[in-house]
């Protein structure tokens, strides 16, 4: 009963992002509100990654900005220096991010308590931009790399934002689906009983450490797709992009659109960047309400907004059942 | 006759925790298809012997067969693979997960996962997902929980709780299943299902290692009992023998000390004088589980008043309550004339009601001479600390010879007495000491308490919590047994020194 309503919740949930996403568009038209939207949606790719170390196996990762920048340099050097096409620099890019987040894994795997896994994890983050910084002869430092080509499929060449859009969310909604189904297998499981509790996870099988670097890894290879869809899309990439902030972020995407929750990830990402356009009318009072709604929300919405639409639909659900009981009873 | 396979041969385990042994050249062998009870007092090493045979804790020395093949300092999932199975003294489920989900973890531990079957969703995995699903059904079925698969764990009621615990390690399809106190917060009716239930398990050819402080069920249910004291195996044998052991007894009860039987030096609470402490019908509970029942009882000043009790009868539940640090159900404490049942613990301290814990918590990190100071943190006036620093110092003199030395490194017994001493340093005017005997040897649990007669005796009210109940009744004036939750008996020490009843009340008659 229950696993069907969660599948059935979470495909709905997707069909409405993306007939928003993609829909959004044709309906409005206007092109900044387009932008907003692919960004939204590769940050959602972000957001979609770090609801797998963080969400489900429990891992603090506050390190997403370095793999995203793997991600972006990358498909940017090997598009722009070596001629790649877009989908193999694509493929490439995922692969080199999971493999660095492999090695992230390993060192993670050595501590207790997430507040050495978060000073891990932004060193890494660290680490990474300043070698965007300092390596001028392979990122050409601050000035970042320009002219990465726009991706053709098929021998049509994504030009306009209606095509962006679509690809980004055609991408979005593959993504989700693997994550969704990796949520539901029994690599899922396991990744979320190494959160639940290590103790008996290890009690029943289940190899600690071998769980934790997958879902360092996963996580580093949607973060990877982010990146490299981002250098293509913007065409420009530079260090600055890849900051701290960047990180803290994705971290914030995820708690608003709810831990654990894969559609959440998406609205998260898409809310996270749509929500300071909404209230650019505010003027200099803008990053003040922007701010204390994220503060609200972390508050009072502890299961993201997941979670408050799950909370909304069981909170009629029971009085209606409890109200037929009574009937019942009588 | 045939001899049974030995499935479990653990020798000559060794666990040294810094200074203490845990365990101390244990020999452990469990032949197949039997119900084996492990037993012992608080801190005896059991459930630390436990932790050893399922790899959470490695052996200082010591080897470890399971079915004839090494399996010494494996990690726990590779021993879950090979075919131990356990539950834990504090229930650890995944609590967000429904109780199908929890089992189907455990399912499918035997297995495999591979990524890019899942991600292709290949026909090979949907078969797979399907038999842990089955698999985790039937267990649910054998344990008898099956309607509440789609339950939330957490949402659970504690005796549930322990079953889907049971049934997920039931699904890992284990040779051997290790319970760490698998009654312990059920209630009659519950216990009775689970006893049922073990026999069951055992039915299915899975050898099972029972700890349980719950004597009566321990001695109906296993074939034969493993008794340890202080980290060492004390007796092996059928549960009448254990039953009869003098040796045993004298465990639980606590050794015969070489004290002459405290004469009683109170007489009795003046008339007019009100109590320093008196409960009044308190109930108390630990999460889910309803410990305290209606207890009423009251401190004298000056008195020495011990609560003695086995394990999980609820002491140190009724310490904290009354230290303030868990808020009781219903009743009222009242503490120099005030009622005290919702103030803070440091408030109390202020007021000179001082609760030295189970288990001594003192700072490992910090010197013993800063582990005493600290016990001084609220108080100003510096010429009184200083005096009374060395009156404890004169008190504890091996504490004064490692004063230097970081609370950490000291042995069992000299860390019981720094908390005493810390505790001595906040002006006390009532003192409660959890336990104070844990985990030392008769030797120094007759110094401890010594010396705790001595504080008594300089004019503070002492409530002491013990396990050890003659070396408890050899220096109190007057105590009190607590039996699942209840005051069963009370009466002046020496006359509960030598009251059949108390024996009862430990092993389970």
């Amino acid at each position: 009963m229950r696993t069907l309503s969660a599948k059935t919740r979470n495909l709905t949930t997707l069909a409405v992002i993306l007939l928003f996403g993609v829909g959004s568009q044709f309906l409005i038209g206007d092109p900044y509100v387009s932008h907003v939207l692919i960004l939204g949606g590769i940050y959602g790719l972000l957001a979609i990654g770090l609801n797998i170390v963080t969400g489900f196996c429990g891992q603090i990762n506050l390190g997403m900005a370095g793999f995203y920048a793997i991600g972006s340099y990358t498909s940017a050097i090997l598009s722009v220096r070596y001629g790649f096409g877009f989908w193999p620099a694509f493929l490439i890019s995922i692969l080199s991010s999971t493999l660095v987040g492999v090695v992230i894994g390993f060192p993670a795997l050595k501590v207790r308590g997430g507040v050495y896994l978060v000073l891990i994890t932004t060193s890494f983050a660290g680490i990474i931009q300043t070698v965007l910084n300092q390596w001028v002869g392979l990122t050409n430092g601050p000035m970042g790399i320009v002219g990465i080509p726009a991706p053709s499929i098929f021998k049509h060449q994504i030009s306009t934002l209606q095509d962006w859009l679509v690809l980004v969310y055609a991408l979005v909604l593959i993504a989700a689906l693997a994550a969704i189904r990796i949520e539901r297998s029994r690599i899922g499981r396991s990744l979320i009983a190494v959160r639940e509790s290590e103790t008996s996870a290890q009690s029943l099988g289940i190899n600690l450490a071998f769980y934790k670097v997958l879902a360092f890894a996963l996580s580093a290879a949607f973060a990877g797709a982010a990146g490299s869809l981002y250098a293509h899309y913007m065409t420009t990439i530079s260090p600055d992009i890849y900051s701290f902030s960047t990180s803290v972020l994705v971290l914030m995407m995820i708690v608003v659109g709810g831990v654990g929750s894969i559609p959440g990830s998406i609205i998260g990402g898409i809310i996270v960047s749509v929500l300071p356009e909404l209230l650019r009318p505010l003027n200099e009072l803008q990053m003040i309400v922007y701010s204390l709604l994220i503060v609200l929300s972390t508050i009072y919405l502890r299961k993201g907004i997941m979670g408050l639409g799950i909370d909304t639909a069981r909170f009629f659900r029971r009085t209606l059942s409890v109200r037929r009981n009574d009937e019942q009873a009588r | 006759m045939n001899r049974p396979v030995d499935i479990l041969r653990a020798q000559n385990v060794t666990k040294r925790f810094g200074g203490v042994h845990a365990l101390d050249g244990v020999d452990f062998t469990v032949a197949k298809g039997e119900i084996r009870g492990l037993i012992g007092p608080n801190g005896s090493g059991k459930t630390t012997l436990f932790n050893v045979l399922t790899g959470y804790v490695a052996p200082t020395s010591g080897s470890i067969e399971l079915l004839g093949r090494s399996v010494t300092s494996k990690k726990p999932h590779e021993l879950s693979r090979s075919g131990i199975a356990r539950t834990f003294q504090h229930i650890e489920l995944f609590k967000g997960m429904t109780v199908l989900e929890n089992i189907t973890v455990a399912a499918q531990c035997r297995s495999r996962a591979r990524l890019f079957g899942v991600l292709a969703r290949l026909p090979a995995v949907n078969a797979e997902e399907k038999a842990f699903k089955d698999r985790a059904e039937k267990e649910l079925i054998f344990v008898g929980i099956d309607t509440l698969k789609d339950s939330i764990a957490q949402d659970l009621a504690y005796g549930q709780q322990r079953l889907v615990e049971i049934a997920r390690a039931l699904a890992t399809d284990p040779e051997i299943l290790l319970l760490d106190e698998p009654a312990a917060g059920m209630n009659p009716t519950e216990k009775q299902t689970l006893a049922a239930l073990i026999r069951k398990i055992r039915d299915r050819g899975i050898t099972v290692i029972l700890i349980e402080h719950d004597m009566k069920m321990v001695v109906n249910l296993a074939d034969r009992i493993t008794v340890l004291d202080c980290g060492k195996k004390l007796a092996e044998d059928g549960p009448r023998e254990i039953q009869e052991n003098k040796a045993v007894i004298e465990a639980y009860l606590g050794g015969n000390i070489k004290m002459q039987a405290a004469e009683s030096k109170y007489a009795g609470v003046s008339a007019g004088e009100k109590p320093v402490l008196s409960l009044n019908n308190i109930d108390g509970c630990y999460g889910a589980v309803h410990v305290l029942k209606n207890i009423t009882f009251s401190v004298a000043r000056g008195e020495f008043v011990a609560l003695i009790g086995a394990n999980g009868a609820g002491k140190t539940t009724l310490l904290k309550t009354i230290s303030g640090m868990l808020p009781p159900r219903s009743g009222s404490i009242e503490y120099e004339g005030q009622r005290i049942e919702h103030m803070s613990s440091d408030r109390l301290v202020r007021r000179g009601l001082v609760h030295v814990p189970e288990g001594r918590g003192i700072f490992p990190a910090l010197t013993v001479r800063e582990n005493i100071m600290m016990g001084a943190f609220l108080r100003k006036d510096k010429a009184g600390i200083a005096a009374d620093y060395e009156h404890v110092l004169d008190l504890f003199p091996r504490l004064r010879e490692r004063i230097g030395q970081q609370g950490g490194s000291l042995s069992g017994g000299e860390q019981q007495m720094l908390a005493i001493a810390r505790a001595l340093m906040s002006k006390p005017k009532l003192l409660l000491l959890d336990e104070p005997s844990m985990g030392l040897s008769p030797k120094l649990v007759e110094e401890v308490l010594e010396v705790v007669r001595k504080i008594h005796e300089e004019g503070r009210t002492v409530l002491l919590v013990e396990q050890n109940a003659k070396a408890a009744l050899n220096v109190a004036d007057r105590a009190f047994v607590i039996e699942t939750g209840e005051l069963v008996l009370e009466g002046s020490a020496s006359d509960l020194l030598h009251n059949p009843k108390v024996k009862n009340a430990y092993l389970g008659g």
